[in-house]
């Protein structure tokens, strides 16, 4: 397991990665972006005169698909190879500092101040405060974002959380609940529910939501949910690329989730597991079946906590933990602290291509963007076979191997 | 009886008056565990008075008339009535139903003030700028 964090300093409410850009959001509500692209190229160019391997920022900051690719990964079952990659990641320094200055582009003004929560999809910014929720259509191309016009309101409840996907845009809106916008971007022809939000069926209080099997769980607390049954289209989408499915409604009977009648501290949930940290601080996971949304009885205990979580966020296998003043990524049964403060805002890119093995964490000081590459997903001991066309080479005759 | 020193009663340790001359209970009922519908204060009688004057003082009320308080540093002031791993850093201190009651309070983490309360925290620095974010997203 590698971490590595480039720190990008300054004032920031939000901070979210979309499009080989880190988009950045202040108090004020500027809007600012950091070309990654443009960043690693520099960070390879300095950490080359200073004798790293070069291609290293690029693989941890801005093409985490060529770590999973086939072509990357036939590579490195050349063990010379692997060790070498290998090598070059442990060598390269765990912080790193962008040179903000040069690198923070500033993009106009959304009018959205002291923002609670941002998500970008579809080339849509939504924006939530305490006024209300916004979203913003920007212009991306691959050196900027180009911004025409202020963010324009689209509900007037305190928001705290914006979900998107499938289509819906879900408000979690406190005390004022629940409120979904159905087919956001028109993508069916028989479209009959775009431009209203409507509260969504015995959501009076809503905090956050999560995916669960398709389905979307409603936290009307830190301890209590309920999994609202979503209808999906049937009828093919406009827009060929996309992929998802784009729902259309929620049936009006949601499910309780709970495991018992004791008490929890929190509770989250995967794309098909429950999360549960119990009053004894374990965290537990729940695999939930597809069919019935029914929680397995099977449950896994993953780590003993010694305090209560505040949130989590699925990173590949590992989980990025919010705690009171620290955030903790967990794998395979360890705990390794990647920012011991407390935090404004923590993202991780699970349906992202390029940015999977990302978390943005937002400080009082600045973002950090933090890469995790777990090193079990290269070889490291050397077998007899595979060598993928440099069978001719043993590790006494290796290739100087330069191109990272 | 002193504003600073308590009396004990039946009921609990009585303080006050506050400057705007409210009397204040520390009611015996949140100092017990063992009731899973009681949150339990576990700083001393003294520094639980401290933070209703404080709130009194400086007027962090709703418009129910609920004064809402926090210890510097927002520090842990309660527990659970049974799961001692659920702490509390908010105290809540609801009207009395008689004027001439005497006020007491709780320690919450289901309840959270209102918004406005929760920026005057942040501005003086009773709370930093994420923990005040943390509240208004009902983390904490």
């Amino acid at each position: 397991m590698y971490i590595k964090k480039l720190f990008v300093r300054g004032n920031f409410d939000e901070a979210y990665i979309y499009m080989q850009k880190l988009v950045l959001i202040n108090e004020d509500g500027d809007l600012f972006f950091v070309n990654l692209d443009r960043a690693t190229q520099h960070l390879e160019q300095e950490y080359r005169n200073k004798g790293y391997s070069s291609s290293i920022p690029t693989h941890l900051f801005s093409r985490n698909d060529w770590l999973r690719g086939e072509q990357f990964k036939s590579l490195l079952s050349n063990v010379s190879i692997s060790k070498a990659f290998l090598s070059a990641l442990k060598d390269f320094p765990e912080n790193i500092e962008l040179p903000s200055n040069n690198f923070i582009e500033h993009v106009g003004k959304t009018g959205v101040s002291k923002l609670l929560d941002t998500t970008i999809y579809n080339r849509r910014i939504y924006l939530g405060n305490e006024q209300g929720s916004y979203y913003l259509d920007l212009e991306w191309s691959d050196r900027f974002i180009k911004q025409n016009k202020a963010a324009e309101k689209q509900h007037d409840a305190t928001c705290v959380q914006i979900n998107v996907s499938h289509g819906a845009v879900n408000l979690s809106c406190r005390e004022d609940g629940l409120f979904t916008r159905f087919d956001d971007f028109n993508k069916l022809e028989s479209n009959q529910y775009s431009n209203e939000f409507r509260p969504a069926p015995m959501s009076n209080t809503s905090f956050r939501t999560g995916w669960l099997n398709s389905q979307l769980v409603n936290y009307s607390s830190q301890t209590e949910s309920m999994a609202l049954k979503v209808r999906y289209s049937d009828e093919k989408v406009a827009d060929a690329d996309t992929q998802e499915k784009i729902a259309i409604g929620f049936e009006d009977n949601p499910i309780l989730l709970k495991r018992d009648s004791s008490n929890a501290l929190f509770t989250s949930n995967t794309e098909n597991s429950l999360l549960i940290q119990t009053v004894n601080q374990e965290l537990l996971q729940i695999n939930v079946k597809r069919e019935d949304l029914n929680p397995n009885q099977k449950e896994k205990i993953l780590y003993q906590f010694l305090e209560r979580i505040f949130d989590i966020k699925k990173l590949n296998q590992s989980f990025v933990i919010e705690l009171y003043d620290s955030v903790q990524l967990l794998n395979k049964n360890k705990l390794f602290s990647l920012v011991d403060e407390e935090i404004l805002s923590m993202k991780t890119y699970p349906n992202s291509r390029r940015y999977k093995n990302l978390t943005t964490i937002v400080t009082e000081e600045g973002v950090y963007i933090i890469s995790i590459v777990d090193v079990p997903d290269f070889p490291q001991q050397e077998t007899s076979s595979d060598n993928y066309g440099y069978s001719d080479w043993d590790d006494g005759d290796s290739p100087d191997i330069n191109f990272f | 009886m002193s504003a600073d020193t308590g009396k004990m009663t039946p009921d609990g340790m009585i303080f006050g008056p506050t400057k705007s001359g409210k009397i204040y209970l520390c009611a015996k009922w949140h100092r017990m565990v063992g009731n899973p519908h009681k949150s339990v204060w576990t700083i001393s009688h003294y520094e639980e008075y401290l933070i209703f004057s404080t709130s009194d003082e400086k007027n962090w009320r709703d418009d129910k008339n609920t004064y809402w308080g926090i210890k510097k540093e927002f520090e842990v002031i309660g527990k659970h009535g049974i799961d001692q791993n659920i702490e509390y850093r908010i105290a809540k201190f609801q009207i009395p139903p008689n004027e001439n009651d005497v006020w007491h309070g709780h320690t919450t983490n289901a309840d959270r003030p209102p918004d406005d309360i929760i920026k005057i925290w942040e501005n003086e620095a009773y709370i930093s700028k994420p923990r005040a974010k943390s509240i208004r997203k009902g983390k904490i």
